[in-house]
């Protein structure tokens, strides 16, 4: 009887992560580059009491075996890597991705993270920085006395110095690709780290390798629906009521087994 | 003790294991490709005892619009190379490892119709209808799809994988299988369903339990009390 206590409770627990996955996702709607996590569940081994197909007597065989699963558990909680939707700002500072790959960027560690967020400003040195003041690697430095910032789709930046004509070509934003974008481990802040299950980032041009293009004056919004969220949500906690009631009725069933000897 | 009690302990013991079966399939609502158990009690010449089978009946398709997201609109299973051997799967929530490959969330790579892993790498995925992957519009390798004979033969491993125990003859190639790319198949556990089984079968567990305490306080306590008493 102790078995189905235990499943019941494997499924109340996944149905937990689930929620703050879930939760996660909610609270994140408003969040520039934010992508849409996703709980995934696994039914656990299975104690075989009787195979099916084993022999009933020397000619005939049990057509129905008895298999008793012993629950579920969280697997993975994937990213779901959807583009999300552009939203136009208008500050020439705002990138975003259209397709794959991540901005790179310089941590105060020396360390390299990724980020979809293109919400980029610019430090006293003029240097291209994200909202937290990290560097974008390779470093790009806008002159001071520049009056135009221009952004090409394969990631040139040139700008426009008072009393000059030409544009002048002060740098190229270089986008990393990964072959499982999936492995990247999450460090808050919108940033991601290199994980040996992403593989090492190949930096290149954007537009090259698969990688997507930049588009400047647009920022990608969250590509969390709030509508999927609250799908989600109501059925996660249905599935977690009728655990809790699986979890009540093999305690009743317990208590009966208990009474039985008084 | 008197045969009933036998029976009626081997009834007690049977709805026990439906009801783990029950509590199996609740906590499996979420699972992406699970199929629910279906617990029996059979008749035996000493009183009952209880069977499981598999419900292969479709859980319901659910767009994602994740490119590595694979659902099947039929019959069939994607194979999968584990350390064990061949397994086979429902659940296509697939990912890829570090050398580019398509491989299940535990890291076990699907395999195609000529038996290699399928190397994906990076560009635009597309899995298309018949499991053709495609990257940037290149066909990179066709997702393997069997069904069997009989599901007598078919086990479940947990993990969300399947065993075929039957003559390898059993597994059938599936041609042209109705693969849905950026689908996912939902559990086909109905809560209301799981909930009645577990109604009825707690029900008939109280019911039986009542019979038993009869049978064991009043009747057996009675012959030992009232016929063993020295008068």
């Amino acid at each position: 009887m102790l078995r189905a206590l235990y499943t019941a409770a494997t499924g109340m627990q996944a149905q937990q992560i689930n929620i703050d996955t879930i939760a996660n996702n909610i609270a994140n709607v408003n969040t520039t580059g934010f992508k849409q996590g996703r709980a995934e569940f696994q039914d656990l081994l299975y104690q075989n009491l009787r195979p099916a197909g084993t022999a009933s007597s020397a000619s005939t065989e049990y057509p129905v075996g008895l298999q008793l699963g012993l629950g579920t558990r969280p697997v993975a909680t994937d990213r779901i890597y959807r583009q999300g939707d552009f939203r136009q700002t208008g500050n020439a500072l705002d990138l975003v991705i259209e397709g794959k790959g991540f901005f790179q960027v310089r941590l105060p560690s020396g360390e390299l993270a990724y980020t979809r967020d293109g919400s980029f400003h610019m430090n006293s040195e003029g240097a291209v920085v994200t909202a937290a003041g990290d560097p974008l690697e390779p470093q790009i430095t806008i002159p001071a006395d520049a009056q135009e910032i221009v952004i090409g789709s394969d990631g040139t930046v040139s700008v426009t110095q008072s009393g000059q004509a030409a544009a002048q070509q002060v740098g190229t934003i270089q986008i990393a690709g990964f072959q499982n974008p999936s492995g990247l481990s999450a460090m808050g802040g919108n940033l991601f780290l290199e994980t040996s299950a992403s593989g090492t980032a190949t930096a290149a041009t954007p537009g090259e390798n698969g990688l997507g293009r930049v588009n400047q004056g647009f920022l990608e919004q969250s590509n969390v629906s709030v509508v999927e969220e609250m799908v989600n949500m109501i059925v996660a906690q249905r599935a977690y009521e009728v655990n809790s009631r699986a979890v009540r009725v093999a305690d009743d069933m317990l208590q009966q087994i208990n009474n039985l000897a008084r | 003790m008197s045969d009933a009690i036998v029976e009626a302990y081997s009834a007690l013991d049977a709805r026990m294991k439906v009801i783990d079966a029950i509590a199996n399939n609740l906590a499996n609502a979420n699972t992406t490709g699970y199929k629910r158990d279906f617990g029996h009690i059979l008749e035996t010449e000493i009183g009952s005892e209880a069977g499981t089978s598999i419900d292969l009946a479709p859980g319901q398709l659910l767009p994602t619009g994740n490119e590595l997201d694979a659902a099947l609109n039929g019959a069939g299973f994607f194979v999968i190379d584990t350390p064990n051997g061949q397994r086979f799967t429902r659940t296509g929530t697939f990912a890829l490892n570090t050398q580019g490959e398509l491989v299940t969330k535990d890291g076990m790579k699907v395999l195609s119709t000529s038996d290699t892993p399928i190397q994906v790498g990076e560009g635009k995925v597309e899995i298309r209808d018949g499991g053709v992957v495609t990257v940037d519009g290149n066909e990179v390798g066709t997702l393997k799809v069997v069904a069997f004979a009989d599901s007598m033969h078919l086990q479940k491993e947990g993990l969300n994988r399947f065993l075929w125990n039957g003559t390898p003859a059993g597994i059938q190639p599936v041609s042209n299988p109705p693969v849905r790319g950026g689908y996912l198949e939902r559990s086909n556990v109905n809560a209301v369903d799981e909930m009645v089984h577990l109604m009825s079968s707690y029900r008939e567990f109280e019911a039986v339990q009542r019979g038993l305490r009869t049978l064991m306080t009043e009747m057996d306590g009675k012959l030992i009390q009232e016929l063993g008493r020295i008068s």
